[in-house]
């Protein structure tokens, strides 16, 4: 097969996959208003009780049921649009505020930005998801009275501290790509040729850098799903955790989302373990679906950009075929018969 | 190396501002008041904070006992450290054999081994810390051998356990970057050159092609502590090592999220940039790492 098509197909694979997920969640949450199927109880053909809840997976319910009878199925589908739509959301912003900030930083070389830059260094060694648990932990753990803000407010609020806090990291992600591609020697003579910093920033750069921004764009997403998930596990959830003060039970999510679902029952893993891999699986899943999608557009762009890869290949073989010396006798004609 | 000396240090002193900075930012949020003057006052409060640890004290939020943090954290902080560079040991041994299975098999087989170094690579480090615990229950309940306690408690605290498990996405990260780097070198002229003056497949790339590979794997540093850390966090998180990531929770004060995140800043920094000074006397060419 055409190494191109190839990796087209795996683009086309994984990225069906991550968007059927959400417009079934989507379509699941607005046509069906998310209404979960609960089974409390199994009874026989005589009435009589066989089971209560949680089953584990069978042909009934593919992927088991939680404590109180719910299909884990429609919970996974239900919590893919929160998850999968936040992480795109937040990834968008950041991306979108990184390009600006990186772009600036690759055209500027002065004192200033060697300080911010290395100023911005410093979140390579606080793990990010710490900073943002202890950013969000006043504003998402209930307070003693109740919240003060509404859960849309929350949501926002989380959006956006996860965004600038992915900031400064793909900006300099972005930055160093520019700068590379400024050292390009194309790039010195559209200088010299008097070319001002938006034209060679729009003809020159852009084209190609756009082609590696495709690439970097699904590591965001992913890097804010595992920040999402890992303040899931601190039993910090979206759109704030429920905590009961008064008799002490566990603190809950507000919506049902993978990363709180995974966060409440990751204890379930030693006594009803299909309850917390169900939703596990899945966002494993969506992470290893976008690293496919980012290899796939990785491998695709070297086989069009480099057209000596194939070229390459060919010649390999070219010369092995030259040393087998296949050369027949019929290949040549006398010229002159005497 | 005066100049290389100062440069270094100078950034690290814009670093552990920028840290200041980050937990200055955390303390106006636990505040809730975002006024720049409290900016102001929290940034100078922490600052003389940490030209002063040793007055600094900890609060044990279980059971709210008033503590020194000085001795304290110095315990967590060799658990942690203990964890991490066992598991980077761990992960360069095991890429580094990796890599030599991967260079003797043949094509086909080397196409399946690079899918699936790229699979595990590619999978979040909250699904590996889950699987192991699993394997290792099933393997208990088959067995009746418990090959590790999971749970710490006071008195035994694990290490093996957690660097194992840490290992694992280092181990496929380095393995990924050490294939893609052996495919660049072996178009390399000087490795052509070896091949026909006869020299044995194994000598060329143990003498030869290992040190550029290894020197390509450092400028990849900054980023593997990132994740490296991170996934510390959970881990110890989730299998309760006292460890030195448990001070970094907002239960404490920004203080004390400071003065941990410079430990375990500092010394990374200072491998990183050793790392730095050796290989660009070695190979002549400047790395920023």
């Amino acid at each position: 097969m055409n190494p191109k098509t190839k990796h087209i197909i795996v683009i086309f694979i994984c990225s069906t996959i991550i968007l059927s997920l959400v417009v079934g969640s989507l379509i699941f949450n607005v046509v069906f208003n998310g209404e979960i199927p609960q089974t409390r109880v199994l009874n026989d053909d005589s009435g009589n009780l066989i089971a209560i809840a949680p089953f584990p997976p069978s042909f009934q319910f593919p992927m088991g049921t939680d404590r109180d009878g719910n299909d884990m199925f429609y919970v996974i589908l239900k919590g893919a649009m929160y998850t999968i739509g936040v992480s795109l959301i937040i990834s968008c912003l950041s991306f979108a505020l990184a390009f600006v900030f990186g772009i600036i930083g690759a055209f500027t070389k002065s004192k200033s930005k060697y300080i911010t830059q290395t100023l911005f260094t410093s979140f390579y060694f606080i793990p990010q998801s710490i900073i943002a648990y202890n950013l969000l932990f006043p504003f998402l753990w209930e307070p003693p009275g109740g919240y003060t803000t509404t859960l849309t407010e929350r949501i926002v609020l989380q959006i956006v501290v996860l965004s600038i806090l992915t900031l400064p990291t793909t900006a300099i992600l972005i930055s160093n790509e520019a700068v590379q591609l400024l050292q390009k020697e194309y790039i010195t003579s559209a200088k010299v040729l008097g070319a001002s910093r938006f034209f060679i920033l729009r003809k020159h750069l852009l084209p190609h850098l756009k082609l590696r921004l495709f690439i970097i764009y699904p590591k965001i997403i992913i890097q804010v799903l595992l920040i999402l998930a890992h303040l899931g596990f601190f039993n910090l959830f979206l759109g704030g955790t429920a905590v009961d003060h008064e008799y002490g039970g566990s603190p809950a999510p507000y919506v049902n989302e993978w990363a709180g679902f995974m966060g409440t029952n990751y204890l379930e893993l030693y006594n009803k373990a299909w309850i917390f891999l169900g939703p596990m699986f899945f966002f494993a899943l969506t992470i290893l679906l976008l690293n496919g999608l980012s290899k796939g557009i990785e491998n695709l762009l070297e086989t069009q950009l480099d057209p000596q890869i194939i070229h390459k290949k060919q010649n390999i073989k070219s010369k092995t075929i030259i040393g087998v010396s296949n050369i027949k006798k019929d290949d040549f004609s006398l010229v002159k018969s005497s | 190396m005066v100049r290389f000396v100062s440069k270094t240090m100078f950034e690290m002193i814009l670093i552990i501002i920028g840290i200041i900075l980050v937990s200055t930012t955390i303390s106006l949020f636990q505040m809730k008041d975002f006024s720049l003057l409290t900016f102001g006052n929290n940034f100078v409060t922490i600052t003389t904070d940490i030209i002063s640890p040793q007055n600094l004290v900890y609060i044990n939020p279980i059971s709210d006992v008033e503590r020194n943090l000085f001795p304290i954290i110095l315990n967590a902080y060799f658990s942690s450290a203990q964890i991490f560079f066992l598991a980077l040991i761990i992960s360069l041994f095991i890429s580094l054999s990796m890599i030599v299975l991967y260079f003797s098999a043949s094509h086909r087989l080397k196409k399946s081994i690079e899918r699936i170094g790229f699979i595990i690579s590619s999978l979040p480090d909250i699904f590996l810390i889950v699987i192991t615990q699993i394997f290792v229950v099933w393997f208990f309940k088959q067995t009746g051998i418990l090959v590790f306690d999971f749970v710490a408690t006071m008195d035994n605290h694990i290490v093996l356990v957690p660097a194992i498990i840490l290992s694992v996405l280092p181990t496929f990260f380095f393995f990924s970057l050490m294939i893609s780097i052996l495919r660049e070198e072996e178009g390399m002229a000087y490795v052509e050159l070896a091949k026909s003056k006869g020299l044995k497949k194994y000598r060329i790339l143990f003498i030869h092609m290992m040190r550029n590979i290894l020197i390509s794997l450092t400028t990849h540093g900054k980023h593997i502590t990132w994740f490296m850390l991170s996934n510390l966090l959970v881990l110890e998180y989730l299998f309760n090592v006292f460890g030195v990531t448990s001070f970094l929770f907002s239960y404490n004060t920004s203080s004390i999220f400071t003065v941990t995140c410079i430990l375990l800043f500092v010394p990374l920094f200072l491998i990183l940039k050793t790392l730095q000074f050796t290989f660009s006397q070695k190979i002549g060419s400047e790395l920023n790492l």
